[in-house]
């Protein structure tokens, strides 16, 4: 679905990206994590074409997304965490907005809407950040375009609300579908993304299936000095301290998200050697 | 599916466009011909007894320019605007599509409301100065006067739109201001360019566009002058009547192509 290859990209006084590579595949939903200014929303404007690579290639669906043709832009929708909306009622807005997309479904944006109890009257402006928000992601999600970039998409909304937004994602997710989720709020997204993408100064450092990870990595509460000391990341709490360690067993332990951002942020060699070195044993 | 131009893409596009700009527009037209109608009202009521309709057709041309090029300068505006700018570049539509669009509401719908307020408020205006008794009113004969270079004017809205509407995407902020400085700047250059060719030239030759008249050995009765001949002449006038207007609009194309946000 999305191929990068040696990706160059850098803004007047910032250089962002170096020879990033990366491949996206339809039928999952990305979580890409990082800290802020690492090029996370960078990345998602270069792959919706606002941005162009000063080196390197970007293939969506073996089409060129700075060249902003029609056909590429009907197949991907950007929720960038600043958005516009006119200042029109959302019937109007789907009125001169639903016929550039070719698959999408009026019924299912009357669901999400339903869903996100979304007032029928009053103009989009009139309403709320967080409400605005959950229009354009109900759009997003109703134009059924085979990729779909959320930036920050769980930023404004309520606690019930990021619920239903999670809930709504899964609903509207099928195998020709690919939607990247950029946030820094990796709680949110927790049990929603099957594949983590972690970016640190222009690169990628960690890019691994929730599978995968939930056999190699386990988090627990620890009051053991020596599991503590060996731990890939260890955060003190009242209930003893958390951590997270190599899974022994390789079965499916319980994962935090956060922690496992900590830990790969701050012990990132050791982590993705986990990785490395469990993929070659597998090896036959 | 044509990735360049599609009617009935582009159609959709004029009608989005219409849907979420229409009230602004409304607005914006509302206000061009309220000032419309302040002028000729005050023309009508305190310019007599001797009305020449001459000067309304000045009036319209200069307003023609002037509040076109204005309301141009903020056709591209919207991509200064990080979130609007990703709005609009993500329209599944081509550039070619969406630069028409706005032409379509920038120049040509602006000309012809601006040119329908003016002929009602004109057809008012001069319903009132015949119906007084002591008022004379003299029509603009149409091919002599300023009636003869009506249509020049017309040629100028289209160039001057286009050129502040390129200018609207060059610049994000005040661009009016920055384009009338740019445009200052060619034409400053422009001068200096043919100040420059003048002095170029042989002692009593004198470059007078697009004619070089020589004085050489002669009085100013009896002058040489070296000239286009008339088909020439006719095709470079038509030429910079036309060029100007695409120019600026492919220009701005190009830079739509290339517009990072």
């Amino acid at each position: 679905m999305v191929d990068i290859q040696d990706l160059h990209f850098r803004y007047r006084k910032k250089t962002v990206f170096t020879g990033l590579t990366l491949q996206l595949s339809s039928g999952h939903i990305y979580g890409l994590l990082g800290k802020n200014g690492t090029g996370k929303s960078t990345l998602l404007r270069l792959i919706a074409g606002l941005l162009q690579p000063d080196k390197g290639k970007i293939s969506v669906s073996g089409l060129t997304p700075f060249q902003r043709d029609p056909e590429f832009l009907a197949r991907v929708f950007m929720v960038p965490e600043e958005f516009y909306l006119p200042d029109i009622t959302v019937s109007r807005y789907l009125e001169s907005n639903l016929h550039f997309y070719p698959a999408f479904d009026q019924s299912k944006m009357s669901g999400y809407l339903k869903e996100f109890d979304i007032p029928a009257t009053g103009t989009l402006q009139q309403m709320s950040y967080g409400q605005k928000k959950k229009v354009l992601i109900s759009f997003a999600l109703a134009a059924d375009t085979p990729l779909l970039l959320l930036d920050e998409p769980t930023n404004g909304l309520d606690i019930m609300s990021k619920s239903q937004f999670r809930k709504v994602i899964a609903s509207a997710m099928s195998e020709n579908k690919t939607v990247v989720i950029s946030t820094h709020q990796v709680k949110d997204i927790e049990n929603l993304v099957d594949r983590i993408l972690i970016i640190e100064d222009g690169r990628i450092l960690f890019d691994q299936g929730l599978d995968m990870i939930n056999k190699k990595l386990t988090c627990s509460l620890s009051y053991e000095p020596n599991a503590i000391a060996g731990a890939f990341y260890a955060e003190a709490s009242i209930h003893g301290t958390s951590i997270i360690t190599a899974n022994p067993g390789e079965d499916e332990g319980s994962l935090d998200l956060e922690m496992l951002y900590k830990a790969i942020v701050t012990n990132g060699d050791k982590v993705s050697a986990l990785f490395k070195t469990n993929t070659i044993n597998s090896l036959p | 599916m044509n990735q360049t131009f599609n009617l009935q893409r582009l159609l959709k596009l004029i009608r989005k466009h219409g849907i979420e700009n229409g009230r602004a527009h409304l607005m914006s037209m509302l206000a061009m011909f309220g000032c419309q109608a302040i002028f000729i009202a005050f023309w009508a009521t305190a310019m007599g007894p001797d009305y020449q309709e001459t000067f309304l057709y000045i009036f319209y041309a200069c307003g023609l320019i002037i509040a076109g090029s204005v309301f141009s300068s903020m056709a591209f505006s919207f991509l200064g605007d990080k979130p609007k700018g990703i709005y609009w570049l993500g329209v599944p539509a081509s550039h070619l599509e969406k630069l028409i669009t706005i032409i379509f509401y920038y120049t040509i719908l602006f000309f012809l409301l601006y040119t329908a307020g003016f002929l009602l408020l004109r057809m008012i205006a001069v319903s009132y100065i015949k119906g007084h008794s002591g008022y004379t009113f003299t029509p603009m004969a149409g091919g002599q006067g300023f009636g003869k270079i009506l249509p020049d004017f017309l040629f100028g809205y289209l160039s001057f739109q286009a050129f502040y509407m390129m200018g609207s995407v060059y610049f994000a902020k005040l661009s009016f201001v920055k384009t009338t400085l740019a445009g200052v700047a060619v034409i400053i250059g422009f001068i200096i360019f043919n100040k420059l060719l003048m002095d170029s030239l042989d002692e009593g030759f004198v470059w007078n566009f697009p004619n070089i008249l020589d004085f050489n050995g002669r009085n100013a009765s009896n002058v040489k002058v070296y000239s286009l001949s008339s088909t020439a002449n006719d095709i470079v006038s038509w030429t910079n009547r036309l060029i100007w207007a695409p120019l600026f609009l492919v220009t701005t194309w190009f830079r739509l192509r290339e517009k990072q946000i």
